[in-house]
C-alpha cells in the first residue's frame, strides 16, 4: 500500500515540481542520453585488467531522512564502461533509470521531476550488461519524511475565484446587442488522502458557484430553477485489508450483456476472500448526475441500478486458468439523459443475471471467454409518452437472453523468422447472439443480432496486423413481416514503426509510424417482407468501403502528421442503383517548438464529398495556425487563426468562415513570498468571427451575406490556496 | 326568382368556402414513409407543406389508421396507439413557404410495441400521424407517415440517437489546474443508417455567452432557413469520417494540445455536427409545396448535442478513474503472447497524443498487484525490462502504458495486455 502511494506521490509531485522549463528539458535530454552522454565522458577502461568492481554509495546517508522533492545522488566507485554497461535504478517498485543523469562518478536524480515516494522504501541499483542478468549492486534504504502516523497525509482545500465578462462591444456586426457584462465563478474544492499500514482513505470534491444563471451546472435541465451554487462531483475511496468501498461518482460491473462499467453517482463495495474470490456490490443512480439534490445518488427508487457480483479464480496455483463470475442487476430508469449525454430514451425497468467463464489450457495456447445473460425487461407507464389522456397499447414484459463466446488459439509464438525477427500469430473466433427485444439498463447492447467473427492477429517483427471477417444477421425470430438484414464486414488494420525496419537499435526519426486500416461492409436483405408496406426498393443492398492511412513523425523539436481517408457508398438495390456517395479527406499538421517558450503549429485539411446520382460535389478546405508564446514565467500569449472555405459544384453556394482568437494573460502573486498561492491571473481575450455566404443563381453570383462579430473579454482570477 | 337566386348564391359561396378550406388544408408530407430501426430509437426529418392556416398540434404513433371524418385524412385507431411524441424530443418548427419541419424521434418502446404486434401477426408497419388544426375554422386534418420495421442500417435515415461526450476520465465535469494538459476526449455515438459524420469541435471560453439549446442541435435538425444561423464559437478542429451501417462509433476528440487550460474558469467543448448528404434522410420540400429542392438531413438528431464542461482552477479530478485510450497503443509483446520466463522482455508502444512527456509502463501480476513500473521519457517508445521481471510477475502478468504530461497527469492509457509465461527456454 505504501509503495502504491509512493507512485501516486510520484505522479502528483510532477505538477508542483516542474516549473522551470529549461531545466526540465535539459533533464529529459540528459535522461534520454544517459547511456550515451556518459560514454563520452568516461575514459576507456583497461580491458586487459578486467573491470573493477563497481560500488555504489548514497550521498544522502543511509539513515537520513530526506524531503520528497530533495535531489539525491548515487556515487559510483568508478566510471561506467558505456560500451557494455549501464545503471538501472529502481525506487520502490518504479524503474526511474531514464530520469537519472549520470556523470562519470555520480548518478543524480533531481526530484523536482518526480517527487520521491513518501515513507520508507528502498533504492535498488543494478548493473546492466548486454545478454547478462541484471546484477544487483546495492540496496539503499530511502526514508522520505512523512507526517506523523501516516505514510501519506495530504489535506488540501483549494479555492479559485474568477471574474470574467465581455467588455466590448455593445452592439455587434450581426446586429445583435450584447451589452458588456461580468460574471463571477467561484470554485471551491477539497482533496484529502490519508494512509497508514492498515488502510487508506481518499476524498475529492468539487463545487461550482456562478452569478450568471445560464452558466449554472443544471441550467440545461432546470432552467431558472437551477441552483447557482452546486455540487459538481465528489468521490470518497477507502480500503482496509481485503475490504474496499467508494461513495460518489463510481463505476460498477463487468458483465458484457448485463451490467458493464456503469458510471454514475452511488456507492460500491468489495471484499476479497482468500485471494481467490471477490464479492462486490454497487448501488448507483440511473444516469450520471451533478448537484445537491441526490447527494448519495440512490434516493430515487424509480431511477436506480443495483448490481452485485461474485468472482472466483478457482485454481490458486494457476491463476486465471479457471475463472468464473456471476452478476446480478435490478434497475429502473426514468426517461432522463445523463449529464453529458443526449439520447432518445424511455421509462424502463429490468432485472437479470449473468454468468461468465474464462479459462485456458495449460500452456495457454487455447483460451475461452464466454458468458450468458438473462434479462426480464418492461416499460412501465410513461406519462410523457401517454401525455395524460390517451390509452396506450401496453408493452408486454419479456424475458430474453444474450450469449457470447470468444475462443483464441495461439498458432505461432515467437517463432524465429530470422535471428532477430520473430513471428506471432493467433486466431480468435467470436460468437454473439442477442435475442430480439433483449435489453438491460446496465449495458449498451444491440438486440436481435447473431454475429460470428473470425479474427487473425499477428506480428512480424515490428509489424502488427489484425484482420477480421464478421457475418451478422437480424430478425432472429424470422417474423415474416419484418425486414431481415445480413451484414458482412471485412477489416484489416496494420501498424508499422517504419524506422524499426531499418535499424532497430538506433531508429531514425525521419521514418514515420504508419497506420493503415481498410473496412468493407456489405449489408443486404434477401427478401421483401410480406404483410408490410415494404417495396423492393425499400430493402437495402449496399456496399461501403473506407480506407485510412495515418503517418506520424517526431523529429526533434518538430512533429508532423498526415491522415488520408477515402470512402465509398455503393447502393445496389432496385431504384437506388445510382444513389452512390464518395468521400475524401486529407489532413496535414505540422508543429514545432523552436525554443522552450514558443510553440508553433499549422494544419491544412481538405474534405470532398461526391453525390454521383445528383452529380453534386462539395469541397471544404480549412487552414489553421496557432502561436503560443511564454516570454516570461508569468506572461503568456496564445493566438489561434483558422479559415474555412466551403463550396459546392455545380456552384450554388460559396461560404468562407474566419476565426481569430488572441489571449494575453499574466500571473501575479498577491504577497511577496515564494509560495505559489495566493496568486492570481489577469487576462484579455479578443475574438473575431466573420463569414461571407455567397449564393449563385444559375451561375450568377449574388451579393454575399456577410456577418462579422467580435468580442473583447477580460477577467481576473484569484487562487486562495 | 329572387329567393332562388339568393339561395343559389348562398349555396355557391358555401361550396366555394368549403373548397377553399379544403384547398387551404391540402397538407402533404415528405418523405411519406421511412424504414425504422426495429431494435431501438429512430429519428427522421419530415417536411409538411401546404399548411395554409392550419397549425400543427400533436403527433402520435399507432398500429392502424381509421377515417378521421368529419376531419380530413386518416387518424390513429384509438385502440392501437403506441405513444405521442414526447415534448422533450419535439424540435419541430414552422418553416419555408407554409411549411412545417418535423423531427420525428421514435422512442424504443414504440417500436417495441410495433414489434410485439407484428410478432402476434399484425402488419409490421406502423404510422406517425400529425394532427393539424385551423384555429379560425376549427377544421382538422391528419397526415400520416408510414414506418417500416427494418434493421437499423442501410436504407434507414442517417440519424444520431444516443450521444455521450466524455473525457477519458470517469467524472461528469473535469477539474484541472491551470496549465495542465487535458486528457483525451471522445464522443460515443449510436446511430442509424450510414453516411459521413462531419462537423467541428468548438470551445466556449469563460466569460462568453453560453449556447442555447437550439444552438446545440445538429445542423440537419434545423429547417433550411435556420441553417447557418446557429451561434459559432472558436473552432478547435474539424472531423469528417464515414460511418458504416453498423450502429456504433467513437469519434475522437480534437487534439488536446489545442484545448486551452491556461486561464481559470469554466469551459464548454461543443460537438457541432453539420448536415451531410444521405438519400434516406432527404426531404423533398418542393414536392410538398414548402419551397424548392431537397433538404439534406443526414445526421439529424432529436436532442441537443451535450456540451462537455471542464473547469480550470482549484478543483481536481485526480481520484477519478482514467478510461482506456486509443492514442496509446501497445505494440509488443502482443496480447496473450507467450514469453519464455528467461527470455529478454521488451515493451514497445505507439507514442500518440500531444503534449505527452513521459510514459509509465506498468506490470501487474494475476492478482492485480503492482510488480513493476517504469518511467520512460517520450521519444524512446521502448522499455527493456529487468531480467528478473517475469520470474517475479508469475504466470499470467499483464501490462499497459500510461501517458503522462509534463506535469505528471495521466493523459491517456492503453488497455491491459495479458502475457503468458512459459517454461524457461534452453540456453
Amino acid at each position: 500500500m505504501c509503495e502504491r502511494h509512493g507512485e501516486t506521490n510520484l505522479v502528483q509531485g510532477v505538477g508542483t515540481m516542474l516549473v522551470t522549463t529549461i531545466r526540465r528539458r535539459a533533464l529529459l535530454i540528459a535522461a534520454m542520453m544517459l547511456p550515451f552522454t556518459s560514454a563520452a565522458q568516461t575514459p576507456a577502461s583497461d580491458s586487459s585488467a578486467g573491470p573493477e568492481p563497481l560500488v555504489i554509495t548514497a550521498d544522502f546517508g543511509n539513515d537520513a531522512w530526506v524531503d520528497g522533492n530533495q535531489p539525491i545522488g548515487l556515487r559510483l566507485s568508478r566510471p561506467l564502461n558505456l560500451q557494455n554497461e549501464r545503471l538501472a535504478v529502481i525506487i520502490g517498485q518504479t524503474d526511474l533509470s531514464a530520469l537519472f543523469t549520470v556523470t562519470p562518478t555520480v548518478a543524480r536524480y533531481a526530484a523536482n521531476t518526480l517527487r520521491l515516494p513518501s515513507g520508507e522504501t528502498e533504492i535498488v541499483v543494478y548493473l546492466v550488461s548486454p545478454g547478462q542478468p541484471w546484477q544487483e549492486l546495492a540496496r539503499i534504504p530511502l526514508r522520505v519524511r512523512t507526517r506523523a502516523g501516516f505514510y501519506k497525509s495530504d489535506i488540501k482545500p483549494a479555492l479559485t475565484l474568477t471574474t470574467s465578462g465581455q467588455i466590448a462591444p455593445y452592439k455587434n456586426g450581426d446586429g445583435t446587442r450584447r451589452p458588456p457584462y461580468a460574471g463571477v465563478t467561484f470554485n471551491p474544492a477539497f482533496t484529502t488522502a490519508l494512509a497508514n499500514e492498515n488502510g487508506t482513505v481518499e476524498l475529492q470534491s468539487n463545487f461550482l458557484a456562478v452569478t450568471k444563471q445560464a452558466q449554472a451546472l443544471r441550467f440545461g435541465a432546470q432552467g431558472s430553477r437551477a441552483p447557482k451554487f452546486d455540487l459538481s462531483d465528489y468521490l470518497i475511496k477507502g480500503a482496509n485489508g481485503p475490504v474496499s468501498a467508494s461513495v460518489g461518482h463510481v463505476s460498477f460491473g463487468n458483465a458484457k450483456h448485463l451490467i458493464n462499467a456503469v458510471a454514475s453517482r452511488g456507492v460500491t463495495g468489495a471484499v476479497n476472500i482468500a485471494q481467490i474470490a471477490e464479492v462486490a456490490v454497487g448501488l448507483l443512480n440511473g444516469t450520471s448526475i451533478v448537484g445537491w439534490d441526490n447527494p448519495i445518488g440512490v434516493a430515487n427508487d424509480n431511477h436506480r441500478i443495483i448490481g452485485a457480483s461474485v468472482k472466483v479464480d478457482a485454481i490458486k496455483s494457476r491463476p486465471g486458468s479457471v475463472l468464473f463470475d456471476v452478476s446480478y442487476l435490478n434497475g429502473e430508469q426514468l426517461p432522463q439523459s445523463g449529464f453529458n449525454q443526449g439520447d432518445i430514451n424511455d421509462r424502463e425497468k429490468n432485472h437479470g443475471a449473468a454468468f461468465h467463464f474464462a479459462g485456458k489450457l495449460p500452456g495457454d495456447r487455447l483460451t475461452l471467454d464466454a458468458g450468458y445473460a438473462i434479462s426480464h425487461f418492461e416499460n412501465p407507464f410513461d406519462p410523457t409518452l401517454a401525455q395524460g389522456d390517451i390509452s396506450l397499447v401496453p408493452v408486454r414484459p419479456e424475458t430474453k437472453a444474450a450469449q457470447f463466446a470468444d475462443v483464441t488459439l495461439a498458432i505461432l509464438r515467437n517463432t524465429s523468422l530470422t535471428k532477430e525477427i520473430k513471428v506471432n500469430l493467433s486466431t480468435t473466433f467470436r460468437h454473439e447472439r442477442v435475442d430480439p427485444l433483449y435489453r438491460s439498463l446496465g449495458a449498451t447492447v444491440q438486440a436481435n443480432v447473431l454475429q460470428n467473427v473470425i479474427e487473425l492477429t499477428g506480428g512480424i517483427g515490428p509489424l502488427a496486423v489484425q484482420a477480421s471477417h464478421a457475418r451478422a444477421e437480424d430478425n432472429l425470430d424470422d417474423i415474416p413481416s419484418v425486414l431481415k438484414t445480413f451484414t458482412h464486414v471485412t477489416s484489416v488494420n496494420a501498424v508499422l514503426p517504419v524506422a524499426s525496419l531499418f535499424s532497430a537499435s538506433k531508429p531514425s526519426p525521419w521514418f514515420p509510424q504508419l497506420t493503415w486500416s481498410l473496412s468493407e461492409t456489405h449489408q443486404f436483405a434477401n427478401d421483401v417482407p410480406e404483410n408490410s408496406d415494404f417495396a423492393e426498393t425499400h430493402a437495402p443492398d449496399q456496399m461501403s468501403r473506407a480506407n485510412n492511412i495515418d503517418a506520424q513523425w517526431a523529429i526533434g523539436k518538430w512533429k508532423a502528421g498526415y491522415r488520408y481517408n477515402i470512402s465509398n457508398q455503393d447502393n445496389r438495390q432496385l431504384g437506388r442503383e445510382k444513389a452512390d456517395l464518395g468521400g475524401l479527406t486529407h489532413n496535414v499538421a505540422l508543429g514545432v517548438s523552436p525554443m522552450s517558450w514558443i510553440d508553433l503549429g499549422t494544419s491544412y485539411a481538405f474534405e470532398g464529398a461526391n453525390n454521383h446520382e445528383l452529380a453534386q460535389k462539395n469541397a471544404t478546405r480549412r487552414f489553421g495556425a496557432n502561436v503560443d508564446l511564454r516570454p516570461t514565467r508569468n506572461l503568456g500569449m496564445s493566438t489561434v487563426f483558422s479559415r474555412t472555405w466551403m463550396r459546392d459544384y455545380p456552384l450554388t453556394t460559396d461560404t468562407d468562415n474566419d476565426d481569430v482568437s488572441v489571449e494575453l494573460s499574466n500571473n501575479f502573486r498577491l504577497f511577496r513570498s515564494s509560495a505559489e498561492r495566493p496568486s492570481g491571473r489577469v487576462f484579455f481575450r479578443y475574438q473575431r468571427q466573420s463569414s461571407a455566404n455567397t449564393a449563385f443563381l444559375e451561375t450568377i453570383r449574388q451579393d454575399p451575406v456577410k456577418r462579422r462579430v467580435w468580442t473583447l473579454n477580460s477577467g481576473v482570477s484569484l487562487n486562495a490556496f | 326568382m329572387r329567393s332562388e337566386s339568393v339561395i343559389f348564391r348562398a349555396v355557391s359561396v358555401t361550396i366555394i368556402a368549403i373548397c377553399a378550406g379544403r384547398a387551404d388544408g391540402q397538407i402533404k408530407v415528405n418523405p411519406t414513409g421511412v424504414n425504422v430501426n426495429t431494435n431501438g430509437a429512430t429519428t427522421a426529418f419530415l417536411t409538411f407543406g401546404g399548411l395554409g392556416s392550419f397549425r400543427p398540434v400533436e403527433a402520435e404513433w399507432c398500429g392502424e389508421l381509421v377515417s378521421a371524418a368529419p376531419a380530413a385524412g386518416l387518424k390513429c385507431d384509438p385502440a392501437t396507439v403506441f405513444g405521442r411524441l414526447p415534448v422533450r424530443f419535439d424540435q419541430s418548427r414552422l418553416s419555408g413557404t407554409s411549411g412545417f419541419t418535423d423531427i420525428m424521434s421514435i422512442p424504443p418502446s414504440v417500436t417495441r410495441r410495433a414489434y410485439q404486434a407484428a410478432e402476434a401477426g399484425a402488419k409490421s408497419s406502423f404510422f406517425y400521424v400529425r394532427r393539424f388544426r385551423n384555429a379560425s375554422t376549427g377544421q382538422e386534418q391528419y397526415v400520416a407517415v408510414t414506418c417500416r420495421l427494418a434493421g437499423g442500417g442501410a436504407r434507414v435515415p442517417f440519424s444520431l440517437v444516443d450521444v455521450s461526450v466524455k473525457f477519458n476520465v470517469e467524472t461528469p465535469i473535469l477539474f484541472i489546474k491551470p496549465g495542465e494538459t487535458l486528457p483525451q476526449l471522445s464522443a460515443r455515438i449510436s446511430y442509424n443508417g450510414t453516411g459521413r459524420l462531419k462537423g467541428r469541435w468548438e470551445i466556449v471560453y469563460p466569460g462568453e455567452e453560453v449556447p442555447s439549446e437550439r444552438d446545440l442541435l445538429t445542423e440537419a435538425t434545423l429547417p433550411l432557413e435556420e441553417r447557418g444561423t446557429q451561434r459559432r464559437y472558436a473552432e478547435l478542429g474539424r472531423f469528417n469520417v464515414f460511418l458504416p451501417p453498423t450502429g456504433e462509433y467513437v469519434l475522437p476528440g480534437p487534439d488536446v494540445s489545442r484545448i486551452p487550460s491556461t486561464t481559470e474558469g469554466m469551459y464548454l467543448v461543443l460537438l457541432r455536427i453539420e448536415a451531410s448528404d444521405d438519400k434516406e434522410a432527404d426531404s423533398n420540400i418542393g414536392s410538398v409545396g414548402a419551397g424548392t429542392g431537397v433538404v439534406h438531413a443526414g445526421a439529424v438528431a432529436g436532442f441537443p448535442m451535450p456540451p462537455l464542461r471542464y473547469v480550470v482552477g482549484a478543483g481536481s479530478s485526480e481520484l477519478a478513474e482514467t478510461t482506456a485510450s486509443t492514442q496509446v497503443r501497445p505494440l509488443s509483446p502482443l496480447a496473450d503472447a507467450a514469453i519464455a520466463s528467461n527470455a529478454p522482455l521488451e515493451f514497445s508502444w505507439t507514442e500518440g497524443g500531444a503534449r505527452v512527456a513521459f510514459f509509465r509502463v506498468e506490470v501487474r501480476n494475476h492478482s492485480g498487484e503492482d510488480v513493476l513500473a517504469a518511467i520512460v521519457p517520450r521519444g524512446t517508445g521502448i522499455y527493456r525490462a529487468p531480467t528478473w521481471l517475469l520470474e517475479k510477475a508469475g504466470s499470467s502478468p499483464r501490462w499497459r502504458v500510461v501517458a503522462l504530461d509534463l506535469l505528471g497527469r495521466e493523459v491517456s492509457k492503453s488497455d491491459w495486455q495479458k502475457l503468458s509465461i512459459t517454461a524457461a527456454a534452453p540456453q
